[in-house]
């Protein structure tokens, strides 16, 4: 089925230069912290910490995406956190270009690759890697610290590998990403 | 707009393979022949042995209904699951020039990797291991999931417990103390905590001594079970066994060790029922090496039980190869399986079709020949809600992958029991691909698209036919009316898509004997069109060899010439509209109002 | 470094109840008690009788909703986005000390023992009362109407159940979480419990100041190309940021306008 424009209210949006398009009813913490790619959309109630920095540094970015991403309703960006050595702090996470994260879904992970695609209501543990090329299926919980390989299906609590995605995964999930930039519309 | 959302949950356009893999079944049936013909879109070329046969074969149709010939898929059969693919799982064979599915591919494996730390495990050495990580990966007794190292002595904090600011509740429970690092039972500093289940190695006594080589550190413990002993020993009593009577003695002994336990019995068999044979009796009796130990009073146990949580699961047990216990505190942590790259080819032509990059991370392909960009794209572009004997109107999109036009043939069966389709327009063309037009769209896109449903007449200029939808860029939308016929979760029809367009490819002049082969196959074509419906077969024709315009190539012993070619493939696919709603359910006003304004012209 | 280990120096009412936004939702019984070195960010939702114990930390977005009942905190607990705790009975809620409750999860329940661990998007339901050193794992639910004994770990597709030996570290992470949250989330947010000290606020603009000589100096040391690269998006992150900033500002009053304005302004020279 071909993908439905999606109209938003205008005055909800701000669209930066680069074609970022942030819900203001997202709440986006240290945002001097964060780094977006450009053409990505930050969607209603999401909520981004960009204030848990690590400790120790000067300046730290502390959550960059990449380009044409989605970030729906409800989802949550958080860095993930731990000890080191005797130290507490957070760190980093980074997420590629043409990620797509579910409506209500929490990501606490250190890398997200590109070409991923994150379903509803899935739940991503600290420090979780998913590499490029990858799909987690609606409601699925992946453990702290698990390493997602490419090309992979993953779905339950706690998520396993249930299945390969086919080899042409990555032209899919671009041109869906693209398609749904190109069809979020301001509704006037 | 949410009844449509709905809708498009059970919505889909699979393709069908026509490899006899997915198909035997099928074609074990009445429909054999004509199956075999509609699914063989051979582009006639380098094979004229098998443009021979296909044109017997086709020659046989003939008598078939049209119908029947046309397609081989009954859409409602629950079997047409198996044989119809999502585009995306396809890959396409340009020598064969044939639409490929998963499982008429040949797989090798190039590359051995953990899963979790994505390190290469040479060919060599994955027999030894396994087939599992040999580092530090391990997968959780309890809940499969992948454990973490963790120190049992975690180093001192930086800061003293004082930042424990003073309780002020005084209706709270008692005041917390100062978390106190208990004592470490064992001296080893680490083991292996899990993060769903909390299950951790210290509670079946597994510590480490290092962090690192985890599984070396195990290997020893693991090759002193009775379980393993024994079969190294089995292993070895039949090795020598297998090695002095094997037929040609350049097969190597590992060749039975896992697989190998099949092509044993079958030997055993077959030995057993040629009594004569002198081999068989040279086997030697065999006895245990060790004795393993049987649970006493397992069952007795188990009775007493009352928390069903301290008998292991059946996936619990599955995972634990060696001895499958039924107590919880007898599970070990397993270590993680590896996972492979593989190359896809052909099984026809044994070309390859997926050539991976050798690296475990890496996410390139040398060598990508997936359907997804030779074969064109059709999505349901509007889906306005199904109603029982109400005429719908349904937009499909077709894009083209490839760099130059493509006209596109499409049939259906115009009636069946649960609907009829018409098509206002059965033939159109596409234009190419073209990067720059993908980018336009990105920019105005939108812009001509909200209004397209008004505009589609001037849109639609080149053809001028009605049933066009809109045309624009690399796609084409069409229109279909449906019209269900009864009330039904999920709505199907199948559509033989036939796609022709003209190639230009290079040849040199040592090849004119294959041109030649071209030239007959193609009069071949003609009189078979004769007597044939021309959808199903591939063709290809010659027409205006020209000399390459580089000056240089006539001063070459081999002149280049460029050829423009016709080739035409057909597919079938399978179309799922998803519910069709009766009548009562949905108002006729309600449902009218859903077709689209615009189309109402046609 | 040392951000981690400089004590929080944040502003708390010892044991003051405050109403000063009682009357914004229209209600007299609302109360909130604060506890020393609690930190409550301006963007959660408090509704009812509710008292947070000493040193816990309640992140943005969580709503702590006594429909019925008070809610009573302890001490020490981390309380993180989206999280919802509310009382339907009229009895009060109880949660102990040293507890987690993750992002996204709901409890319910009657009493809450301590150190356990709520994970993202877990459940406790009903009258549900939760033992000691518990981990409810992710998108996991308890039934309603139990009583959940210590040291019991629920997890997985199918909610199971299984007794986890003590474990050490989570302590330990948790008393380092909780200095780190205290010494940072006054710093990107804005904190509930009355106006912030001078001294504080100069504390703040003083780090603030200290940060970007770190990162000018850090410059130096990078690729000036790849430097420039980032800094574009870096920019329109701001951007970004400026614009949600003025459109967040309306809601509050003048005065922290004019501080986020100052601190912002600070921030991006």
């Amino acid at each position: 089925m071909e993908p439905q424009i999606v109209y938003y209210p205008r005055p909800e949006y701000i669209e930066t230069d680069t074609g970022n398009k942030v819900s203001r009813k997202s709440v986006i913490c240290g945002s001097q912290n964060i780094i977006l790619g450009g053409k990505t959309i930050i969607q209603t109630d999401c909520v981004i910490r960009g204030d848990l920095r690590r400790t120790g540094v000067g300046h730290a970015v502390v959550v960059a995406i990449g380009r044409y991403c989605l970030l729906s309703r409800g989802s949550i960006i958080r860095p993930p956190y731990k000890t080191y050595k005797g130290m507490f702090s957070y760190y980093p996470m980074k997420i590629g270009d043409h990620v797509t994260i579910g409506e209500g879904s929490i990501v606490e992970a250190a890398t997200i690759g590109s070409f991923v695609h994150i379903g509803k209501n899935c739940v991503i543990g600290r420090f979780a890697i998913i590499k490029d090329c990858c799909r987690i299926e609606d409601n699925t919980v992946i453990p702290p610290n698990t390493v997602v390989p490419s090309f992979s299906i993953y779905e339950g609590s706690p998520g396993v590998c249930v299945d390969e995605l086919p080899e042409c995964v990555q032209d899919l999930y671009e041109s869906q990403t693209k398609d749904f930039y190109t069809k979020f519309q301001p509704s006037n | 707009m949410t009844a449509e959302a709905i809708n498009a949950a059970h919505t889909f356009v699979h393709y069908h393979c026509s490899c006899p893999d997915v198909n035997r079944s099928l074609s074990s049936l009445t429909l054999k022949e004509n199956e075999a013909k509609n699914n063989d879109k051979k582009i006639v070329g380098d094979r004229d042995d098998d443009n021979n046969t296909e044109l017997n074969k086709n020659r046989e149709y003939a008598n078939t209904t049209k119908e029947d010939a046309l397609f081989p898929l009954d859409a409602y059969s629950p079997r047409t699951v198996f044989s119809t693919f999502a585009l995306s799982k396809l890959y396409f064979c340009e020598d064969c020039h044939q639409i490929r599915c998963p499982r008429c591919v040949q797989e090798e494996i190039v590359c051995y990797y953990c899963p979790n730390c994505l390190f290469e495990v040479p060919t060599a050495s994955v027999k030894s291991e396994r087939n599992r990580c040999a580092r530090n990966c391990f997968q959780c007794p309890i809940c499969q999931n992948t454990l973490t190292v963790v120190a049992s002595t975690e180093p001192p904090p930086v800061t003293p417990a004082t930042a424990v600011p003073p309780r002020l509740l005084p209706n709270a429970a008692p005041a917390p103390s100062p978390p106190i690092p208990t004592p470490q039972p064992t001296g080893a500093p680490y083991f292996l905590l899990c993060g769903v289940c909390r299950w951790d190695s210290q509670e079946i006594n597994m510590t480490f001594e290092k962090a690192t080589g985890l599984a070396l550190q195990l290997q020893k413990t693991e090759d002193e079970k009775p379980d393993v002993k024994e079969f190294e020993h089995l292993k070895e009593h039949f090795e020598k066994h297998l090695r002095t009577n094997a037929p040609s003695t350049t097969l190597s002994s590992h060749l039975f060790l896992f697989p190998g336990l099949n092509g044993f019995s079958s030997r055993y068999g077959s030995s057993g029922s040629t009594q004569n044979q002198p081999k068989s009796d040279d086997v030697a009796p065999y006895e245990a090496a060790v004795k393993v130990i049987e649970e006493e009073g397992l069952i007795e146990e188990l009775k007493k039980l009352d928390n069903p949580n301290a008998v292991t699961t059946l996936t619990q047990r599955l995972d634990q190869l060696s001895d499958q216990p039924y107590k919880v505190e007898k599970l070990q942590p397993q270590r993680i399986h590896l996972r492979t790259k593989r190359v896809k080819r052909c099984r026809t032509c044994h070309h390859i079709l997926i050539k991976p990059e050798q690296k475990a991370q890496a996410i390139k392909f040398k060598i990508k020949l997936v359907a997804l960009n030779y074969i064109p794209k059709i999505t349901i572009a509007k889906l306005p809600k199904l109603t029982v004997n109400q005429k719908t109107h349904v937009i499909l999109k077709f894009s083209n992958p490839l760099d130059v036009e493509v006209d596109i043939k499409l049939t259906t069966k115009e009636k069946d029991a649960y609907g009829t389709i018409t098509m206002p327009t059965s033939e159109f063309a596409i234009s190419p691909y073209n990067e720059v037009w993908e980018y336009d769209d990105e920019d105005f896109g939108t812009d001509n698209r909200l209004p397209s449903r008004g505009r589609h007449s001037q849109a639609a200029s080149t053809h001028g036919t009605e049933g066009i939808f809109e045309k624009k860029g690399s796609y084409t939308s069409i229109i279909l009316e449906v019209t269900p016929l009864v009330e039904m979760d999920e709505f199907r029809f199948p559509l033989l898509v036939t796609y022709t367009y003209k190639a230009t490819i290079e040849i040199s002049t040592q090849d004119d004997a294959k041109l030649d082969k071209l030239s007959t196959n193609k009069s071949d074509d003609v009189d078979k069109t004769d007597t044939d419906i021309d959808t199903s077969t591939a063709t290809a024709e010659t027409s205006a060899i020209t000399p390459s315009t580089n000056a240089d190539t006539d001063n070459e012993p081999e002149a280049i010439l460029t050829k423009e070619i016709t080739k035409s493939l057909s597919f079938c696919t399978i179309i799922g509209l998803g519910a069709v709603a009766k009548v009562s359910s949905a108002p006729p006003t309600s449902s009218s109002s859903k077709t689209p304004t615009g189309i109402t012209a046609c | 470094m040392a951000a981690a280990t400089r004590p929080a120096k944040v502003n708390s009412i010892e044991g003051v109840s405050s109403s000063y936004y009682a009357g914004k939702m229209g209600r007299n019984k609302d109360s909130l008690t604060l506890g020393k070195h609690a930190i409550v960010c301006q963007d959660t939702e408090l509704r009812g009788e509710i008292s947070v114990g000493a040193g816990t930390v309640l992140n943005p977005q969580c709503k702590i909703l006594a429909e019925s009942g008070p809610i009573r905190i302890g001490v020490n607990n981390i309380i993180e986005e989206k999280v919802i705790i509310v009382n339907k009975s009229t009895k009060p809620l109880m949660i102990g000390d040293d507890n987690v409750f993750e992002v996204g999860c709901y409890i319910e329940g009657s009493k809450i023992g301590n150190k356990n661990v709520i994970e993202a998007k877990a459940s406790v339901l009903g009258k549900t009362s939760v033992g000691d050193n518990c981990v409810i794992g992710a998108v996991c639910s308890t039934r309603t109407d139990e009583v959940i004994p210590d040291n019991t770990v629920i997890y997985g597709n199918m909610h199971n159940r299984r007794v986890q030996t003590v474990n050490t570290n989570q302590a330990n992470l948790h008393t380092r979480h909780l200095e780190y949250l205290r010494d940072t989330l006054p710093k990107f947010n804005h904190i509930r419990g009355g106006s912030e000290s001078k001294s504080t606020r100069n504390e703040k603009e003083s780090r603030d100041r200290s940060r970007r000589e770190h990162r000018s100096h850090d410059k130096d040391h990078r690729d000036k190309s790849h430097d420039r690269a980032r800094d574009k998006s870096r920019d329109e992150a701001r951007e970004v940021a400026r614009d949600k900033d003025s459109h967040d500002k309306e809601k509050r009053d003048t005065r922290d306008k004019e501080a986020a304005k100052k601190v912002g302004v600070a921030r991006e020279t």
